[in-house]
């Protein structure tokens, strides 16, 4: 398989069947990093597009000192951002949903991952990223500090605390032995 | 190792971004700590939960989708690269644009600079002829 940087140099040579290869060998993750933060099947999917073309019309821009991973993500991090400022599509939890879900009967069932989505949703922004950065894409403290452009001690702290705000969250449902 | 310690490296822990030795030690504080591996245990129960996280399905027409518009964006089959010319323009407008107001400003000062001293000249011309009483 072809590393990204051979295929960014074809496409940059005019070959539009890499840029196809690229996007096959990004768009999962892509997609996936945007769902996570938005919770939005179809919105993923248009701000990936977005995502995509933005790449194609800078990839002029990008330098080959990087990974073209951290960059991508860089992308889908700021475009996701700026869809949520405009939107302002954050997702809560209603208290009518929460009396639906009692407890984690099955840590996989529909309603589980439901509770789950919402929980990480109404995360704030920083705090949301790092850790589906961490543990949907299971970047290293290193790589989510090299995609954000922060210190490795700021992806640690907002970690820290992304994952206290879920405990508060999610524990109460927990119920012992599921 | 105290608790203060181990609560603080858990997540480190957990991520498994801690060097050996200090991972030796945060193990032997855990066996004898329920506190921390009550903590431990509710860390990862929160990691194994959102691990299970349902992957999104990707939609088939992604790729043709996004090609499709990729062309209509293009003006007469041309790319839309950005040229080295087009980028090194972006990048120095802003300090040009800095340094005319700079050169401005200074212009500004010298220019109100030569008024005072003209004034000043005047005001020693007009002096020299009053008669001396």
């Amino acid at each position: 398989m072809k590393s990204d940087f051979d295929l960014i140099e074809e496409i940059t040579a005019g070959d539009a069947a890499a840029f196809r290869v690229l996007i096959e060998k990004h768009q999962k993750h892509v997609i996936n990093v945007i769902y996570s933060m938005t919770g939005q099947v179809q919105d993923a999917h248009d701000i990936a597009q977005e995502v995509f073309i933005k790449v194609y019309k800078n990839l002029a821009y990008f330098k080959m000192k990087a990974k073209f991973s951290t960059w991508i993500y860089r992308i889908a991090i700021n475009e996701t951002y700026n869809y949520i400022k405009k939107e302002k599509k954050h997702g809560f939890i209603k208290e009518s949903e929460r009396q639906n879900i009692k407890t984690f009967e099955n840590i996989e069932s529909r309603e589980t991952q439901e509770l789950v989505n919402k929980a990480i949703e109404k995360l704030p922004y920083k705090y949301r990223v790092v850790l589906v950065l961490k543990e949907i894409e299971d970047l290293s403290y290193k790589q989510i500090s090299e995609t954000l452009n922060c210190r490795i001690g700021t992806v640690e702290s907002r970690l820290f605390r992304a994952r206290n705000i879920l405990k508060k969250t999610l524990l109460p449902y927990y119920k012992e032995g599921c | 190792m105290r608790c203060y310690s181990v609560k603080r490296l858990l997540n480190r822990y957990v991520d498994k971004e801690i060097d050996e030795t200090t991972k030796k030690f945060m193990e032997e504080h855990l066996k004898v700590c329920a506190l921390c591996k009550k903590e431990l245990e509710a860390l990862l129960l929160m990691k194994h939960v959102i691990s299970k996280k349902e992957k999104l399905e990707i939609d088939k027409n992604f790729i043709s989708l996004l090609e499709k518009r990729l062309m209509e964006e293009k003006p007469d089959n041309e790319t839309h690269y950005l040229t080295e010319m087009n980028y090194l323009a972006q990048r120095t407008a802003p300090v040009l644009l800095t340094l005319a107001v700079l050169v401005m400003i200074i212009i500004f000062a010298f220019y109100n600079d030569s008024q005072v001293m003209k004034d000043y000249m005047d005001n020693v011309f007009i002096s020299k002829d009053i008669p001396v009483l």
